[in-house]
């Protein structure tokens, strides 16, 4: 064998080699952008998801049992207005919190609700 | 006293036969207070008649309601004098941020001069002539009530209106509800003149409800004003836009509120707004135990009804209750079964304290 074929071949070798990592490379990079992508995607499902289980959340609140309740002296005002000693209104703030299921991806939501009762608790449904 | 005695002394002074309908506890609130330690501090509000000096001249004083602390008290007024007649009603508190502070009071002397009285931290700022009613020749002795309600024909700015129930007690036409609306940065007091007398409504009105020629003076006077001609024996009470209150004659209408055997106690029902008819009639006939009060409640099916209460009696008056409804003049609708308590979402954001710990 002549000395310059084995160069050639170990040319050849060193440039199927190259061509592999460039390949391999090209690929991861394609792999993350794939995931990027992804994650735009995902963090706007788990948004929406959030959003819809807060929704739920407020739509079942029972306003008393809130924790964070912050009365008002007097409710806010409304054409069919009110006398200040007929009602007593409280502002409740409602909290709820979504990961999705890898937990990587998180959203919050936060809702102020405006709550109006009977003053002196004459209702008959809580006697 | 015998009831007898009870009764020629009522016919002597008609004026002093008016039933008191003040609460017998100062109204308490909340103020600033000019301490860092202590931002808020609880008071409690005394007129004439909880200082004991009912015949002096006017006087608020604000205490701390724990310790009974002197804060400050208010006896000059910007009158010529520099004095008011005697306070003998309740005062009225307004919050205008929603912040649970008390930010003004609203007071009326006996002979009828409504006042604006902004609070600061340390007590008053100067009193602000709201109204001028002494020729009406009345006693104002029953607590002012005060109404958050918003203008009919809204536009986004301006739209709230601040609203105070009055009682005019009247030798002659027995008492007077006045409605009298507050707007902020009015500086001239209005007298009876600007409010629109609606103690009688006209054939027409009852057919069809009010015109809208009406209903602009309405909207565009200080309030309104009703003559009775009886004795007011229930503290007014505003539910969902009407005005609750009772009535007898005023003969047979004592200093304790205890009503005669031919006091026919009626209910009336009036429109916030304008005064007007809400139910089928304005008013009507009721029983009525002695010194009663009225009050709300649910009932077992969520039915809002109103009931005339005192101590030991419960007396229901009133069940299927309508609300006013901003769409029209006249516009009424019925308040739904499990009104309350009811929920309302102001807002909802995004909100990510403590993600990712």
């Amino acid at each position: 064998m002549k000395r310059t074929t084995g160069m050639v071949l170990i040319m050849v070798l060193i440039f199927l080699l190259v061509m592999s990592l460039l390949l391999s490379a090209m690929l991861l990079v394609s792999q993350l952008s794939h995931k990027a992508a992804y994650a735009g995607q995902q963090q706007l499902q788990t948004e929406q998801a959030a959003l819809a289980e807060h929704m739920q959340a407020v739509a079942l609140a029972d306003a008393a049992d809130q924790p964070s309740l912050t009365p008002l002296a007097q409710c806010p005002a409304q054409f069919a207005a009110w006398s200040a000693s007929a009602l007593n209104c409280q502002i409740a703030r409602i909290d709820t919190e979504t990961y999705s299921d890898s937990r990587l991806f998180y959203a919050s939501y936060r809702s102020i609700l405006l709550t109006a009762n009977l003053a002196d608790g004459a209702s008959a449904d809580e006697q | 006293m015998s009831n007898k005695s009870i009764l020629a002394f009522l016919l002597l002074s008609p004026l002093a036969a008016a039933c008191d309908l003040n609460p017998s506890q100062p109204v308490s609130a909340t103020m600033w207070s000019p301490l860092a330690n202590m931002p808020v501090r609880e008071i409690l509000i005394s007129n004439n008649v909880q200082l004991d000096v009912p015949a002096a001249p006017g006087v608020i004083r604000l205490t701390q309601s724990d310790n009974q602390q002197l804060i400050a008290e208010l006896s000059s007024w910007p009158t010529d004098s520099g004095q008011v007649g005697s306070i003998r009603a309740q005062p009225a508190v307004l919050d205008q941020d929603y912040d649970g502070i008390a930010d003004a009071l609203y007071a009326v002397d006996e002979h009828g001069l409504v006042w604006y009285v902004p609070l600061n931290n340390t007590g008053f700022n100067t009193p602000q002539l709201l109204a001028d009613f002494t020729e009406l020749q009345a006693q104002f002795r029953q607590p002012v009530q005060l109404v958050q309600s918003v203008a009919a024909n809204a536009g986004f700015a301006g739209q709230r209106q601040t609203m105070l129930l009055l009682v005019a007690s009247t030798a002659d036409a027995g008492d007077i509800l006045i409605m009298l609306k507050h707007r902020q940065g009015e500086e001239t007091p209005v007298d009876i003149s600007k409010l629109v007398d609606r103690s009688e409504l006209s054939a027409a009105e009852l057919q069809t409800g009010i015109s809208d020629a009406n209903w602009l003076q309405l909207q565009q006077s200080g309030g309104w004003y009703v003559k009775t001609q009886r004795g007011i024996s229930a503290k007014p009470a505003v539910y969902a836009g009407v005005v609750y209150f009772t009535s007898a004659k005023v003969s047979q209408l004592n200093a304790d509120c205890s009503l005669g055997s031919d006091a026919q106690p009626q209910l009336h029902a009036l429109h916030l707004h304008h005064a007007g008819e809400v139910y089928a009639k304005r008013q009507w006939q009721v029983i009525q135990p002695d010194a009663a009060e009225l009050a709300l409640q649910q009932n077992a099916q969520g039915e809002l009804e109103v009931l005339l209460q005192n101590e030991h009696q419960q007396q229901l008056v009133l069940t299927e209750l309508l609300a006013v409804d901003a769409a029209c003049a006249s516009c009424v609708k019925p308040l739904p079964a499990h009104s309350f308590p009811k929920v309302k979402r102001l807002a909802t954001f995004q909100y990510e304290e403590g993600a990712h710990e």
